[in-house]
């Protein structure tokens, strides 16, 4: 018995699920209490302590345990072997035992709680059905899939991924019926659609190039696309890239440079700056991903749509040489898609990795235009810090705008500690103007 | 080959030694079927383009395996015959077993067994295998894995993580520190030097706090390589066991740097009696952690709640507001843990009615989430009215969180033209939406074509406003459409949607048009000339023709070139010039 005791042996699960479906009732006990002594962790070697002790006899199991933190194991390992005579013990017993025991009839017997789920009281269904979705369904996926969207459920990935070998046509189909219902708990109606596809890009790829090719094009059609050129990346990079220079469209162009260059960035980190050069040339909007709707006068609205891959590159290649990226961008430019300039972005991304290699660039500058459109990306991230004492040390260090900036900082530092910003304005070299104005902001806050 | 097999669970676990109906009706079984009735990868039909490729059947071998397990009667001889069939398997074999789910006995412990059985043999015969396994198939259980790997092979398994994902990586690094923290530890160090992206930062806080638990120092060694972003991460875990070991020295070390609370924030998981501690400094807090305190320090009432209540907050220097507010954070912990003592609470406290009204109904929300102590909470409840309020809140949430009844059209439709529909309930309803499938939704479709014009309109108004982005794509196009080709009599503007915007028709019309266009482009072609012409099919066209050409420039040139004339050269002219006005 006693090299059963330790953890560590690799094959200790095999050991003991050999040893215990032999052990006599006195031999689970006594093991148990010395394993319970030696190991303080719950773990899966316990489980078959009490999946074996339950089954000779579950009186005296749970009753070694009652009332330590054991306790939820022992009804569990009931409800696993014997969903019956386990429920209506537990619902005598009191509501937290039938959560229990619901838990592990629903890992071992889905069959069961679908048979008898008016059964389980009400508190404890949920228990009972999401048990299911702890273990792959492999008898029938697709029912397995069904009965967890009825009961509002999350659909188990194994499962899926057990239906797509089986059928993959078949898993698509059920997913085009029932994907919305199935994402409920994504936050997004494709989340489990991606999730298929996902896996049938890696899994069954011929059969995802089939349905693509069947596929009206579309957001549906691109991102099988993605899926397939990612694919595509891992095996022939050169028929890759190939792909990606003949590619028409900007968005889809710039998306599959920069997958490409992405796979190769750790060897060769210099294509990434010519790569995101041109991603920005074919598509000025690649860093946000911003679709502007216009109208006759200005702006009504606006989407996004991330052109995938172009932040991860720009992640990087901050991380290699952020001022390099910057001092290709102008300043003031604008996105002729709409969306924040390329500069902002950069030096955004930049403060937020290396706020003081941002502040020590912006320094040497002299060019006020570029150090201005600098400082207002190191001004909001130490905002964000909640660090108003440098925040407003940079505001106050801009040629245009400075009163606006300065203004709209101590708002927001005087909602968040008053006494400090007080302090801060006694000795701050302000003009007349400004100490009136920003005076009068914390008077505003002082009275609330 | 089945007969091996036969023989080698017979001389595994001696359990099928005995000469059972089931032993005999495999070997008939064999006799029987004969063949491979699996996949038809060489079928010249399934090839063709297009065409379907059949399902994969389950081999004979593992049919006639499980089948055997099953039709034990004894479990102790299911679990012997389990185990056996377990041992036996190659890790090759494993992986297919777990990939198709060809363990189909579900009933009772074998399942479980198996599974973790198969898992640990797998990662001990090729760790290397599984891991990668692992990593496509259940990440959680990839640390462990790779851990396993790297203890036998550091060098390959180190090698391997090249070419991984970043992202994923982190967190299998997380759950591998615990097994292996030096070598999880060398891989992070080869991770850094391949630019760890700021999108990284939440994962490497969880590997930093398993590092710390398992070698403090190792993490500090780490410190001066990090980028500076993830140096604040890595303070943070740091943290940790240092304000565990010696909190007044550390607290006021924090004090001093402005990016102090972030820290302590951060850190305050590892420490239990956090809360505590920070109790015992309030008199002596710097003005910008009181306010912090405040507004972020929800987690520090954790462990301590009932303390943070009673506690001496004026005496301590904070405003009364302050005092407030930091009470009323206590409580809402207490609801969570012991709802009755929070309701005690709530009624003896100094609070405003509404503030009272504000706790109350956040504890009836969270109670929502905890049905076994609802009973005893609702008994500190007076009797009457206050109880009956909560239990309909009660009920109002049960209803919210049950899946939703109606997927009928015709129901569906009766309620948003209800003459009565309260405000909010036709949002709720469009949202309802989103769950529906194709079938019904082509048939709430149909059903809307032929309403009377007077429901029809509400219906269309319900599917545009504030939440229509939820709403059937196809549903609410015909909904724009047939608002936009019966417009308002100007006499009686009625309740339209939106009316920030100067043209809501036009906003409307353009933004549906660039979202279907990224859909199914096509169908927004069409829909598009379905518009009454005028100044929103101008620019729903011209929209749609700008985005379209963003992902198909040659399919967008086409539609264009089908457009009358006039639009066409409109259209053109508005790409030409850079898709502005």
């Amino acid at each position: 018995m006693e090299d059963l005791l330790d953890p560590s042996i690799p094959d200790i699960y095999e050991r003991i699920a050999l040893w215990t479906v032999d052990a006599s009732e006195a031999d689970l006990a006594a093991f148990f209490s010395a394993y319970n002594k030696a190991n303080k962790d719950p773990s899966g070697e316990k489980d078959l302590i009490f999946i074996n002790w339950t089954r000779t006899n579950p009186a005296a199991a749970l009753a070694a345990v009652a009332g330590t933190n054991m306790e939820i194991t022992s009804w569990w390992a009931w409800g696993v072997n014997d969903p019956e005579a386990s429920l209506a013990a537990a619902i005598k017993a009191g509501p937290k035992f039938v959560s229990m025991v619901a838990w592990g009839i629903g890992q071992s017997n889905p069959q069961w709680v679908r048979d008898h789920l008016e059964e389980f009281p009400e508190i404890a269904r949920g228990n009972a059905v999401s048990g299911i979705s702890q273990w792959q369904d492999g008898q029938d996926p697709q029912g397995a899939l069904d009965f967890a969207i009825k009961n509002g459920q999350m659909i188990d990935e194994r499962t899926l991924r057990i239906f797509l070998n089986k059928d993959p046509w078949a898993a698509y189909e059920w997913m085009q019926k029932n994907g919305a219902r199935a994402s409920r708990y994504y936050g997004n109606q494709d989340g489990s659609m991606d999730l298929l596809l996902k896996n049938m890009a890696t899994s069954q790829p011929e059969v995802l190039q089939r349905i693509a090719d069947q596929t009206p094009p579309g957001d549906a059609k691109r991102k099988m696309n993605r899926l397939l050129f990612d694919q595509l990346v891992k095996t022939d990079p050169d028929a890759a890239l190939a792909q990606a220079n003949a590619t028409k469209g900007p968005r889809i162009a710039a998306e599959r440079l920069a997958a490409v260059s992405l796979s190769k960035i750790a060897a060769d980190p210099e294509q990434g700056f010519a790569t995101l050069n041109r991603i920005l040339e074919l598509c000025p909007g690649a860093l946000t991903g911003q679709i502007t709707t216009r109208g006759p006068n200005s702006s009504i609205g606006s989407s996004s749509d991330p052109v995938q891959g172009v932040s991860d590159l720009l992640n990087v290649l901050v991380a290699k040489d952020p001022a390099r990226l910057l001092e290709a961008q102008p300043p003031g430019g604008s996105d002729p898609s709409g969306g924040q300039p390329a500069f902002s972005i950069i030096a955004d991304t930049w403060a937020r990795s290396d706020l003081s290699g941002l502040a020590a660039w912006t320094n040497q500058q002299n060019d006020p235009k570029v150090h201005d459109a600098a400082a207002f990306n190191i001004i909001s991230q130490y905002q964000n810090q909640e660090d108003y004492a440098s925040a407003t040390q940079w505001a106050m260090s801009l040629e245009t705008n400075r009163s606006n900036s300065l203004n709209n900082l101590v708002q927001n530092w005087a909602s968040r500690d008053l006494p400090s910003c007080q302090q801060w304005l006694t000795t701050a070299d302000v003009t007349p103007e400004e100490r009136q104005t920003l005076g009068k902001v914390l008077e505003s806050y002082q009275s609330r | 080959m089945k007969a091996a097999l036969f023989q080698s669970s017979v001389k595994i676990g001696g359990a099928l030694a005995f000469a059972g109906m089931a032993a005999f009706g495999w070997l008939l079984e064999a006799h029987r079927m004969g063949g491979n009735s699996g996949s038809s990868s060489t079928d010249p039909v399934a090839l063709m383009p297009g065409r379907r490729t059949k399902p994969q059947g389950t081999p004979e071998d593992v049919i006639r395996k499980v089948r055997a397990i099953r039709n034990l009667q004894d479990p102790v001889e299911r679990m012997r015959a389990t185990i056996a069939l377990a041992r036996s398997l190659s890790p090759g074999e494993i992986e297919r077993w777990l990939d198709h789910g060809w363990f189909t006995f579900h009933s009772g412990p074998e399942l479980i067994v198996f599974t973790n059985l198969v898992r640990e043999r797998w990662t001990n015969a090729d760790p290397a295998s599984y891991t990668r396994w692992s990593i496509a198939n259940q990440i959680s259980l990839a640390g462990g894995a790779w851990a396993d790997w790297a203890r036998k092979d550091p060098q390959a398994a180190l090698s391997f993580l090249k070419d991984q994902p970043i992202g994923s990586l982190i967190q299998l690094l997380s759950n591998a520190a615990e097994k292996e923290p030096a070598l999880a530890l060398e891989a992070y160090r080869n991770l850094l030097s391949r630019g760890v992206t700021a999108g990284t930062q939440n994962y490497s806080l969880s590997f930093f706090q398993q590092l710390v638990k398992k070698d403090p120092a190792a993490l500090e060694g780490l410190l001066s390589s990090l980028p500076p972003a993830l140096q604040t991460q890595a303070e943070m875990a740091l943290a940790g066991p240092k304000l565990a070991t010696s909190f007044s020295t550390e607290i006021r070390k924090l004090w001093e740097r402005p990016d102090g609370w972030q820290i302590f924030q951060g850190s305050m998981g590892y420490d239990p009696k956090t809360g505590e501690k920070l109790l015992s400094e309030l008199k002596n807090l710097p003005s910008s952690w009181r306010a912090s305190l405040i507004s972020y320090g929800y987690g520090v009432t954790t462990n301590n709640a009932l303390q943070w209540y009673q506690a001496d907050l004026d005496g301590a220097g904070f405003s009364a507001t302050q005092c407030r507010q930091l009470r009323s954070n206590a409580i809402q912990t207490l609801s969570n843990q012991n709802p009755g003592q929070a309701i005690d609470l709530i009624k003896s406290g100094d609070f405003s009615d509404q503030e009272r009204k504000g706790l109350m109904a956040n504890l009836i929300s969270m109670l929502s989430s905890y049905p076994d102590k609802t009973e005893a909470a609702l008994a500190k409840l007076d009797p009457g009215e206050e109880r009956q309020q909560a239990q309909t809140m009660l009920d109002q949430y049960a209803a919210l969180r049950s899946t939703p009844k109606t997927n009928n059209p015709s129901d569906w439709l009766e309620k948003v033209t209800a003459t009565d529909v309260p405000r909010g309930a036709g949002y709720s309803l469009v949202y309802a939406l989103r769950e529906w499938g194709p079938d019904e939704l082509g048939q709430l479709r149909e059903s809307f074509q032929t309403l009377p014009d007077d429901n029809r309109k509400k219906v269309a108004e319900a599917l545009v406003s504030g939440n229509g982005s939820y709403s059937d794509m196809g549903l609410r196009g015909d909904a724009i459409s047939y608002l936009l080709n019966h417009p308002d009599d100007p006499a009686q503007p009625g309740t339209r949607r939106n009316r920030t915007f100067r043209s809501p028709d036009l906003q409307l019309a353009s933004q549906y048009a660039v979202d279907l266009g990224r859909k199914d482009p096509a169908s927004a072609g069409s829909w598009v000339q379905s518009l009454p012409s005028g100044e929103a099919q101008n620019w729903a066209q011209k929209n749609l023709a700008s985005t379209w050409a963003q992902y198909d420039p040659d399919a967008a040139g086409r539609w264009v070139q089908s457009l009358p004339a006039g639009n066409r050269a409109e259209v053109q002219k508005y790409l030409d010039n850079g898709s502005k006005p």
